[in-house]
């Protein structure tokens, strides 16, 4: 055999089949998924979603609950205290213990709330509350609910108790009554008058119309059997004018 | 980079869905306008039953202002005339009446539930 009958090598590719190449990104599958790109994605988006819904733009409260209501040291921008007063004032008009007590539960003012009340009463009077009439009723009747309930505060002692009015009596001299004499029959020529020994008191002319005011009935503990009337000049002040 | 996107939109989606529907910001030192309804309705009828004991109109103006009221009077008008057209509790609706009329709010439904007085010019 000669050397013209060796058969030429092979080529390095046969026709039909393609080249190896290095694969390029073109051939690299397209959208696969990075599972770390798609964890820290996430975990992105939660926080700036939260952060978004809890800072930037949380749902506006309408629907708050008393125990949500504006606490703090301030008692007068406290928002529980005037609830309580609320509460209170309620108490004095209906003395609904139960419903007096289930409003507080719902302000949550701790482990004991009507000894909380009687903190609030302490603090509201050392705050200047109390300087309006307005304000001192309500504090009574603070003090009144939890006195009632057998508790105390620096109040007891601060606000005086509601005592009667004393009754100032005056001693007039007043004549006996008798019958007058019959009449006779030869009139006298002079008549003479006699001093009757009544005593008029001289009060302040009234300075307008009596306007009646309203009748109500109430229930307490501490007042049994007692008809208080409560007089007011046209000032919006009590007592009986001198 | 398209996995860390939408990573990021499902993300913010879920986060505000949390936010704003499961786990809502709750405030803790609301003002007495925030109130719900029905604290707000029970706080007027605390304030008008404080009312029928003092008869203290100022007071209750004030005390009411604190739900954030622009006109109390109408307020409490549009209140009481609600509890009479719903067939509120008897005893409210006699309370909110005394106040109403004490803020000069007296309408002709409220007319029937004024309760006695001296002046004997109730019905």
């Amino acid at each position: 055999m000669s050397q013209s009958s060796v058969p030429p090598p092979p080529p390095s590719t046969l026709p039909e089949q393609p080249s190896f190449r290095q694969a390029s990104k073109y051939q690299q599958r397209r959208f696969g998924i990075s599972w770390w790109g798609l964890l820290i994605g996430l975990v992105l988006g939660v926080a700036g979603g939260i952060y978004l819904s809890w800072v930037q733009f949380p749902v506006i409260e309408t629907e708050t609950r008393p125990d949500q209501l504006r606490g703090g040291e301030n008692i007068l921008g406290n928002e529980k205290v005037h609830y309580v007063v609320a509460i209170t004032l309620a108490y004095s008009h209906d003395s609904d213990l139960g419903l007096a007590i289930q409003r507080l539960t719902d302000l949550e003012l701790g482990n004991d709330p009507l000894q909380a009340v009687a903190d609030m009463t302490c603090n509201l009077l050392n705050s200047g509350y109390a300087q309006t009439s307005a304000g001192l009723r309500a504090v009574r009747s603070m003090r009144t609910f939890y006195r009632l309930q057998g508790r105390s505060s620096c109040a007891d002692d601060l606000i005086p108790d509601i005592v009667s009015t004393s009754i100032v009596e005056i001693d007039v001299p007043t004549s006996t009554a008798t019958l007058p004499p019959p009449p006779s029959k030869t009139p006298s020529s002079a008549a003479t008058t006699t001093p009757s020994g009544l005593v008029i008191v001289p009060t302040t002319a009234p300075q307008r119309e009596y306007e009646g005011s309203v009748f109500s009935t109430f229930c307490s503990t501490e007042l049994n059997g007692i008809i208080e009337v409560y007089v007011r000049d046209f000032g919006n002040r009590e007592g009986i004018p001198r | 980079m398209i996995s860390l996107i939408i990573g990021g939109l499902v993300g913010l989606g879920g986060g505000l869905v949390y936010g704003w529907v499961i786990d809502k910001a709750e405030y803790i030192d609301s003002p007495m306008s925030g109130l719900a309804q029905s604290y707000q309705n029970d706080y007027t009828l605390m304030i008008a039953a404080g009312y029928a004991v003092d008869q203290d109109v100022d007071a209750a103006i004030d005390r009411l202002r604190r739900l954030g009221m622009d006109n109390v009077p109408i307020y409490v008008q549009e209140m009481t005339e609600r509890y009479i057209t719903n067939s509120g509790d008897i005893e409210d609706i006699r309370l909110l009446v005394a106040l109403s009329e004490g803020l000069g709010r007296l309408t002709p439904p409220m007319e029937r539930f004024r309760q006695l007085n001296p002046t004997g010019d109730s019905p």
